[in-house]
């Protein structure tokens, strides 16, 4: 267990320093520069600019600035934002962010895992068609349709919830349902496929032959095989809804990371983006971590593979 | 019926209406939540949607129309909005002024003027606020709005050393002397724009140097400010919060408690928030909503003038573009009243010339655009190219933008159908768009520009030659000799005289192809008392109220 651990660390710090150094020649490419407004500046204030933030050196310069910044968890100032730092900016953001992740997450398996298990226990018939039909609608219906269709008619029409802000206790249900809703979607399909292909298997016909019931079939022996690659999808899936959603941060009005990590990009504020970038990064291993660790306890045969 | 069925039958029916009535009283107890804007009113707090998140509260850093929309709830200049109309010259620290030549100006501070912290306000805060912002070290954007100032330009760039130089000096601690390059009778509007406002040096340079853009000073319990609010708090993207300031010298004014700034950036969003009672004031309104809220009448909807206009720039360096008379036909051959009525359907009004609604700014501009399709097609023709013959296909440029693309492609119809010319549409994103622009790697681009302040010297100067934000490689010495004279100028006739002749040149060579001035659309709740529109937004927030209905 030590061992895997330690091992993933280091793999995970690779697969970081890699982001860094990947992000970093990604800005250079880019046109966006944090200097650009829709007011052109002068020339020698466009120079004192890129001195005070060290464009004018060289790149491996610039590189290793951002390098020790990080390695020191001392990251810099916003460029767009002055007097904020980056790190502060993500402390802010994220716990909004994981207000929404959570119960999202919550929703999207307590919604996906039994809409999946039914399509699979009876396939080709009506509830196959109805729960595959619900998944496909949740996969294929765009957060930008779904966010303000739920806004208008369960914070608007029936006056249920505020339509946007971050003011009550209750201003997360929404967005969180909307999210829900959209990543059971993926949940059921994984599930449903899953489950379909766990039930043929030898031992599920070894255990129905010793007069296991139905019931005991599913829950006790296919469930818990069938809902791995459910448990793989989690990890990204907790990354991406920690993140942050821009759209739904921004047809609820939250104050969350997505809309830092879509205005970064957007106004050329490569220390912001580079900043989220990380993090995000840093989300990913940590979550497939833990996906690794969950999997080695349902299923012993995979164990803890570095 | 046996008994063991009428038992399941009546336990389903128990869940049923366990589930109606929970779902019932559910309902109930949600819909019975008072609307925000309710409590918010009985409270006297003003709830505004802001547009999108500020940059930062230091107005010497500031560049947004988020940040000025709050600096003046807690900043004030030597001149503020009047209570009665924002767009006045109305007495703010400064009690009384005056000039004989429009040149040197003596500015009277009132003794009872006080930060938030209760620090006595001193005409050396403004010498040192300005030294502040024209310091290169600072990098402040908005630093030339100072330029009047004498010698500022100089100090900013780095040629002079001595700030003692530049035309700014504390005469005593309640007299402020400013002398300027040239008889501005037009700079008393200028001192509305937060450029101008003092800073507390007291408080910035306990959290760093003059110069520091990083500073934490601007924080809810650092900042100190000087207007009717003080800064309570700050929750980034979330809204920033001021309450009464008790120093103000006017505080007997201020009716409302707190304001609540919502950096709301989807208008959509805001208009549902609005329409859910959680915002007294929006900032705009979506386009495609417009139409139902005129129709519906009432008092909510409100469409205020705005010294902003939407315009095309034109690459002159380009061969085809180069002949002023396409130029000309491109701006005649632009039907500006269907474009309004059918696609923008506000309350827009056609660019005649670049400045918008002259009058209001003592300027009667030249008028000189029309939608004049034989005059386009004449000229057009002359150039060597009729009925668009041989005339080499070009891009508008646009940012990613639904209301661009959809203006870009009702110009695209015009100019396909009036002229014959082929246009195409390039949609690039906002760095690169600007990136493009700067470079002048486009042929015709959209563009927009807002007015600093109200006098038609902003939008004209711009296209003087080398100017920064002319990108067009359009240059013309007869333009650029009537603004420095305007300059130098100190009858206000004569001198808007200079500036209309200046912009006849300018929509004679039409570098630019005027679009629409923009009007200023918004939702307002009827609780809100003694809002004043203005033609600048400067929001005189002391005189505004709440009553709940």
């Amino acid at each position: 267990m030590l061992y895997f651990l330690a091992s993933r660390t280091l793999q995970g710090i690779v697969v970081v320093f890699a982001v860094l150094v990947l992000t970093f020649f990604l800005q250079k490419a880019s046109p966006a520069s944090p200097f650009n407004s829709d007011k052109n500046l002068p020339e020698e204030q466009r120079a004192r600019f890129e001195a005070y933030y060290g464009y004018n050196l060289p790149v491996h310069e610039q590189l290793w600035r951002v390098i020790k910044s990080y390695a020191t968890f001392d990251p810099p100032d916003c460029m767009k934002k002055p007097g904020r730092g980056v790190g502060e900016v993500i402390m802010q953001a994220f716990p909004v962010s994981l207000a929404i992740a959570i119960p999202s997450l919550l929703i999207a398996l307590a919604l996906g895992v039994p809409l999946g298990a039914i399509a699979a226990l009876k396939p080709h018939t009506l509830e196959d068609r109805t729960a595959t039909f619900l998944a496909t609608l949740g996969v294929c219906l765009p957060s930008f349709v779904l966010g303000p269709l739920v806004a208008t008619f369960v914070g608007l029409k029936l006056g249920w919830f505020n339509v946007a802000g971050w003011m009550d206790p209750s201003d997360w249900v929404l967005p969180a349902c909307t999210l829900g809703f959209i990543y059971s979607g993926y949940v059921a399909r994984l599930t449903r496929g899953g489950l379909r292909e766990t039930l043929v298997q030898d031992f599920v016909r070894t255990a129905r032959a010793k007069g296991v019931s139905e019931r005991g079939v599913v829950f006790r022996h296919a469930l818990k095989l069938a809902c791995l690659p459910v448990i793989n999808f989690l990890g990204p899936a907790m990354a991406g809804l920690v993140s942050g959603s821009f759209v739904i941060e921004t047809v609820f009005q939250i104050p969350g990371l997505g809309q830092h990590f879509v205005s970064s990009a957007f106004e050329g504020d490569h220390n912001l983006a580079m900043g989220i970038t990380l993090f995000f990064a840093i989300l990913v291993v940590v979550f497939n971590v833990f996906v690794d660790l969950i999997q080695a306890a349902v299923n012993p045969r995979i164990g803890l593979k570095t | 019926m046996t008994s063991t069925t009428t038992k399941t039958w009546l336990i389903r029916l128990a869940v049923l209406v366990f589930l109606v009535g929970g779902a019932y009283a559910f309902h109930l107890w949600r819909t019975s939540r008072p609307p925000r804007i309710e409590q918010a009113t009985r409270e006297k707090r003003l709830l505004l949607g802001n547009g999108s998140e500020v940059s930062t509260l230091d107005p010497q850093l500031a560049t947004g129309q988020p940040e000025h929309m709050i600096f003046h709830a807690i900043f004030e200049g030597l001149v503020a909005p009047g209570v009665d109309d924002p767009d006045a010259n109305a007495p703010g620290v400064a009690s009384h002024w005056e000039t004989k030549d429009y040149i040197h100006w003596t500015f009277h501070l009132r003794p009872e003027a006080k930060w938030s912290d209760g620090t006595p306000l001193t005409s050396h805060d403004f010498v040192w606020s300005y030294e502040r912002m024209l310091n290169p070290g600072l990098i402040a954007q908005y630093a030339s709005m100072l330029f009047p100032l004498k010698n500022a330009e100089a100090y900013n760039k780095g040629e002079l050393k001595d700030f003692s130089q530049v035309g700014v000096k504390a005469k005593d601690d309640h007299t402020l002397e400013l002398e300027l390059v040239g008889p501005m009778s037009y700079v008393l509007g200028m001192m509305k724009h937060y450029a101008w406002f003092p800073v507390p040096r007291h408080v910035i340079e306990k959290f760093g140097s003059k110069t520091d853009r990083d500073s934490r000073w601007t924080r809810a319990g650092n900042m100190v400010g000087n207007g009717p609010f003080r800064l309570k708090e700050w929750r980034f993207t979330h809204s920033v919060t001021v309450d009464r300031n008790p120093h103000y010298w006017d505080a007997a004014t201020v009716k409302l408690n707190e304001l609540v700034f919502l950096p709301i950036k989807s208008d959509t969003t805001e208009e549902r928030a609005f329409r859910d009672r959680q915002l007294h004031v929006t900032m705009t309104v979506p386009l495609p909503k417009i139409p139902d809220y005129k129709k519906m009448g009432g008092d909510v909807f409100f469409s205020d003038p705005a010294l902003i206009v939407y315009f095309y720039r034109i690459n002159t360096t380009l061969p085809a573009l180069k002949d002023k008379r396409v130029r000309r036909a491109l701006a005649l051959a632009v039907d500006r009243d269907s474009l309004i009525k059918n696609v923008l359907r506000g309350d827009q009004k056609p660019a005649v010339g670049l400045t918008p609604y002259p009058k209001s700014m003592g300027y009667d501009g030249p008028q000189a655009l029309k939608y004049d399709v034989a005059e386009a097609k004449r000229l057009l023709a002359e150039a060597g190219y009729p009925d668009g013959k041989d005339f080499p296909r070009f891009d508008i440029l646009i940012n990613t933008s639904e209301g661009h693309r959809t203006i870009a492609e009702a110009i695209q119809e015009m100019w396909k159908k009036n002229l014959g010319i082929p246009v195409g549409i390039h949609n690039q994103d906002w760095q690169v768009y600007l990136e493009s622009q700067r470079t002048m790697k486009y042929s015709v681009c959209r563009a927009g520009w807002v007015a600093d302040y109200p006098d038609p010297f902003t939008f004209l100067s711009i296209w003087k030659t080398g100017d920064g934000n002319n990108e067009t490689g359009w240059s013309n010495a007869t333009y650029d000799e009537l603004l420095r004279k305007s300059t130098l100028e100190g009858d206000p006739a004569t001198r808007m005289g200079y500036l209309k002749e200046a912009e006849t040149i300018l929509m004679d060579e039409l570098p630019v192809v005027p679009i629409y001035w923009y009007v200023h659309s918004y939702l307002r709740a009827p609780e809100v008392k003694n809002w004043k529109p203005s033609v600048i937004e400067h929001r005189c927030y002391k005189a505004v109220d709440l009553e709940s209905r």
